[in-house]
């Protein structure tokens, strides 16, 4: 279980929060219009920023930034890896840095997910990458994993193959997926709960009869209503 | 901990072996071409000067942190489970270590080919610490407050005033060793005071940009 208490964070004329949540499900998508505040609110929980106020626990024990740095994983769209080395070479680093880190996992979510280890990062394709994210989280056995983007620039294939990916991995273990994406329907069919942000606010807390009562419709409708209300 | 910072080390050194090769290419180049052409001795300790002792605790950074950073790979770096004051320590020692290992080489090249003499090396041995730990402190500052392109602004002009002042104030360097000192002194105190500054600022706190709130 996740909990967020009064999670404040300004960054110049933005404030995001204060946000009080309490998540149990495995598959939660985050959705909200550009600037809401959803990546800040990742930052935050992934302690790569420090929260002004606020705190974040999981199971009953407070995370500290430093907590939450190692157990908490973001994985966002955007290339952050080293293009001239190996996958291989990737998760050389990551076994000396995540205290929790398990090379077993690492090696058998590579060939489970049809990643060549020895190819670099450089040449790999955007999907491949974005699977690639999945086994740093799965292997440094973080509590949480943050998706932001993650389909973004795949073809369908590779976007099919992830959904189907983060379904089964959220049903077969104990990790929380946290999806942030402006692809409204595949966050609807891939997620139990659903949260809403806007002005680094958020507007909406529900599962999928809370989204059908409250816009009479699709997670799509209730966007086009309250997130631009 | 120590673990960890072999680990950036060494991963750094394989990103980023095409820089580091250079760097030592241009430290052998220097004395070599020095003894080849013949060229004015002190020229070229004025060369050895500023390009181990400026150039490279200037373009290391930008390297090794400056290039991370607009290539997004900051990311990753701070996503690591190390506190902001770990990660700027871990690439001060990279820059450090970079520097003192071209400065090593070069030296000892122009040395073995009887361009220094025991007074120069003297002189490079005592003002070597004065300037590589404050330049590369202010240079990692820099870089991690500002985006790479930006933060070269800056860089560029402390780069060329220090190589300037370094070329003029050689022969005085070699004259009045104890007036040199104390302009270095300054100016090492001047570069650490800057740079604790920056990178207390940006390490602190390190934000999401306006583009990705």
């Amino acid at each position: 279980m996740l909990r967020i208490e009064a999670l404040t964070q300004d960054y110049r004329d933005f404030r995001l929060g204060p946000i009080t949540l309490t998540l149990t499900e495995q598959l939660i998508g985050l959705v909200g219009a550009n600037g809401a505040g959803k990546t800040t609110l990742f930052s935050a929980l992934a302690g790569i920023s420090q929260t002004d106020k606020g705190s974040v626990s999981f199971n009953g024990a407070n995370l500290s930034r430093l907590d939450r740095l190692s157990r908490v994983s973001f994985a966002h769209g955007r290339d952050v890896w080293y293009h001239g080395i190996t996958f291989e070479d990737h998760l050389d680093l990551f076994k000396h840095c995540y205290p929790a880190w398990d090379n077993d996992v690492a090696r058998r979510a590579l060939e489970r997910f049809s990643i060549p280890r020895h190819k670099r990062t450089g040449a790999a394709s955007a999907g491949m990458l974005a699977k690639f994210a999945l086994v740093v989280a799965l292997a440094r056995r973080a509590d949480v994993v943050l998706l932001d983007e993650p389909w973004n620039a795949l073809d369908p294939g590779s976007r099919v193959e992830l959904t189907n990916i983060v379904r089964t991995l959220a049903s077969e273990g104990d990790v929380m997926f946290i999806v942030s994406s402006h692809d409204l329907q595949e966050v609807e069919s891939l997620c139990k709960r659903f949260l809403l942000l806007r002005d680094g606010m958020l507007v909406f807390d529900g599962n999928e009869a809370d989204v059908k009562l409250k816009s009479g419709g699709s997670l799509t409708e209730l966007y086009l209503t309250v997130a631009n209300a | 901990m120590l673990e960890k910072f072999t680990a950036i080390l060494i991963l750094d050194i394989r990103v980023h072996w095409k820089m580091l090769l250079g760097m030592i290419t241009f430290a052998c180049a220097i004395p070599t071409y020095a003894y080849i052409t013949g060229d004015h001795r002190g020229k070229i300790v004025a060369m050895l000067f500023g390009f181990t002792f400026l150039a490279v605790p200037v373009i290391s950074p930008w390297w090794l942190v400056g290039n991370d950073r607009s290539k997004g790979t900051i990311w990753l770096l701070v996503s690591l489970p190390l506190s902001r004051l770990q990660l700027a320590l871990v690439k001060c020692t990279e820059v450090v270590a970079l520097s003192s290992v071209v400065f090593t080489i070069s030296v000892a090249i122009a040395s073995a080919l009887g361009l220094l003499g025991s007074s120069d090396l003297t002189q490079f041995i005592i003002a070597a610490p004065l300037f590589y730990l404050p330049i590369a402190l202010l240079a990692t500052g820099l870089f991690l407050v500002f985006p790479a392109r930006i933060a070269m602004f800056p860089l560029y002009v402390i780069f060329f005033g220090l190589l300037k002042l370094s070329n003029e104030y050689l022969p005085v360097l070699q004259k009045y060793g104890n007036v040199a000192l104390y302009l270095l002194i300054l100016c090492a105190l001047c570069a650490l005071a800057g740079a604790a500054f920056l990178t207390c600022v940006r390490l602190w706190s390190i934000r999401p940009s306006p583009a990705e709130v």
